[in-house]
């Protein structure tokens, strides 16, 4: 079970987020309410990521795992995080994460009407969210297996 | 609460390790460009790029300075995002010191976009900045500066954008402009790499 | 001796050359005429151009221009397609409609010697035509051009 997917940009905006319920139907995407929580999740991915490389330097953090729900990480060079919530039962999700930061590619990077350094935006408004529906389906295809 | 760290099996971990030897760079370039990388004509790719300047040119009324100018924001809006895109084909982590960035740009990054290998040479003392030399250049093939446009326009311009964009979305702020220009008459093709400051990694807002 | 141009679409003189040795040059009255000789060949080119098989007995090896599906051959070169008080017109047609032309001072036109000529040319000519620079029916005025052909052409004096 994958609980939720979190893409943040290089000015720690979160520009995705998607929240999957048991009833698809139901599943939410880029949530207004999400939105103080995907502050803290980035809060805190970003405080574990900046000690693990402390501890030991070019370590990077992969995943995290706590009693009732495991983190997926990937971290770009150009500073691009995404974010996967999961159940205990996953154990290793980065060929998925691979694959998210592909669909990244196509989708949005590709795309080049669709702006992706939102530098100048302080506060990140909702347009600046990754919305494109080919994106959001293909996303579901790779998390729902 | 426990945290898994370090090597993985998967692909983009691969190459994390090391980056230190400049053959591994070399590999992963030629890789990239073997098995990953789609070709187009290079005609088509020269004439395409050619027709984008000798319209400028026309539009902006033979003032080359602006042509330089746009081409190069031209590039850096193509930067931006090709930085992603390398960076999803090679899976290379952040480099140590600019030397090993150096060589990531010419031995994979030129290899993998335009498949040629630059020399990097010129190095300043400080290790900061360094030049490129193109012993052949894809875009500009065929090109023979008019006249006028021989003191002022920098044809390829859109190479320095382009570097500009895809460094600064790694944290690195650097200058990069041509020294030189085989077209304008020069012995070679120069393109000449500086690093302002390594920018730091944005911290989200009121966590300080 | 020879004197080459390239004639542009709209019959504009785009590149000429005279092509002499210190022994072998054009007389003057002669080289006052050279134009004039190539201007009234692009009549018989253009002609020629539509024909499916110009019946040209001078020249049987090569066909018209446009004229056949039906013909496999090359058929841009069109051999000797014209003559003048002892001098042979030979001449060459790209596919973008532009006109190759030479006089051939000693009379004969070596067909052989002079395709290679003309395609060697037409290979320098789409290197210019590929500048985005240049535009169609401009003159040529590339330094590197003259000189490169000036090169082949010393493969016509044998």
């Amino acid at each position: 079970m994958i609980y939720s997917l979190w893409i943040f940009d290089r000015h720690c905006n979160c520009i995705f987020d998607k929240e999957y319920t048991v009833n698809q139907s139901t599943s939410i995407v880029n949530s207004k309410e999400q939105q103080s929580r995907g502050k803290l999740i980035y809060g805190m991915v970003h405080s574990l990521k900046a000690m693990s490389t402390k501890i030991a330097p070019g370590n990077t953090l992969r995943t995290l795992t706590t009693g009732k729900y495991r983190i997926h990480a990937l971290f770009t060079a150009s500073n691009l995080w995404i974010v996967i919530f999961s159940d205990l039962t996953h154990h290793e999700l980065h060929e998925r994460l691979d694959k998210i930061y592909e669909l990244y590619l196509k989708y949005v990077v590709h795309n080049m009407l669709k702006p992706i350094d939102l530098r100048e935006s302080e506060n990140a408004k909702e347009s600046d969210k990754i919305t494109s529906p080919s994106f959001i389906k293909a996303v579901d295809q790779v998390l729902c297996l | 609460m426990n945290t898994t760290t370090g090597t993985s099996k998967t692909a983009s971990a691969a190459n994390t390790t090391s980056l230190a030897s400049s053959k591994t760079i070399k590999q992963i370039g030629e890789t990239v460009w073997k098995n990953r990388t789609v070709k187009i004509n290079a005609e088509l790719f020269t004439l395409t790029y050619g027709s984008i300047v000798s319209q400028l040119c026309q539009d902006y009324q033979r003032d080359f300075k602006k042509v330089n100018d746009q081409l190069f924001s031209m590039g850096y809006n193509i930067g931006i995002r090709l930085i992603e895109d390398f960076l999803a084909r090679t899976a290379i982590p952040r480099c140590d010191n600019f030397v090993t960035t150096s060589e990531v740009i010419s031995k994979c990054a030129f290899k993998i976009f335009l498949n040629i290998t630059p020399h990097v040479t010129n190095w300043s003392n400080t290790k900061n900045s360094f030049s490129l030399i193109f012993d052949e250049n894809p875009l500009s093939d065929f090109v023979e500066l008019p006249m006028d446009a021989s003191k002022e326009l920098w044809y390829s311009n859109i190479l320095c954008g382009v570097l500009k964009g895809a460094l600064e979305m790694v944290q690195l702020d650097c200058e990069v402009y041509f020294v030189s220009d085989v077209l304008r008459g020069n012995t070679q093709t120069e393109l000449r790499v500086k690093l302002n400051k390594v920018l730091k990694d944005e911290m989200p807002a009121g966590e300080d | 001796m020879f004197y080459f141009t390239i004639i542009g679409t709209s019959d504009n003189p785009i590149y000429e050359a005279e092509f002499t040795t210190a022994k072998n040059t054009f007389q003057p009255e002669i080289k006052e005429l050279n134009p004039y000789i190539v201007h009234s060949t692009l009549d018989i080119m253009e002609y020629l151009q539509w024909q499916r098989q110009p019946q040209l007995d001078i020249n049987t090896s090569s066909g018209g221009f446009l004229r056949s599906r039906h013909s496999t051959q090359e058929n841009s070169y069109l051999g000797k397609v014209d003559s003048f008080y002892g001098l042979a017109v030979s001449g060459f047609l790209t596919y973008g409609n532009i006109k190759f032309i030479m006089v051939h001072g000693n009379g004969t036109v070596d067909d052989t010697v002079t395709r290679s000529f003309y395609y060697e040319v037409y290979e320098l000519y789409l290197k210019t035509l590929m500048n985005p620079f240049y535009k169609v029916n401009d003159p040529i005025s590339n330094s590197a051009f003259d000189s490169k052909v000036r090169v082949l052409s010393k493969r016509l004096f044998v």
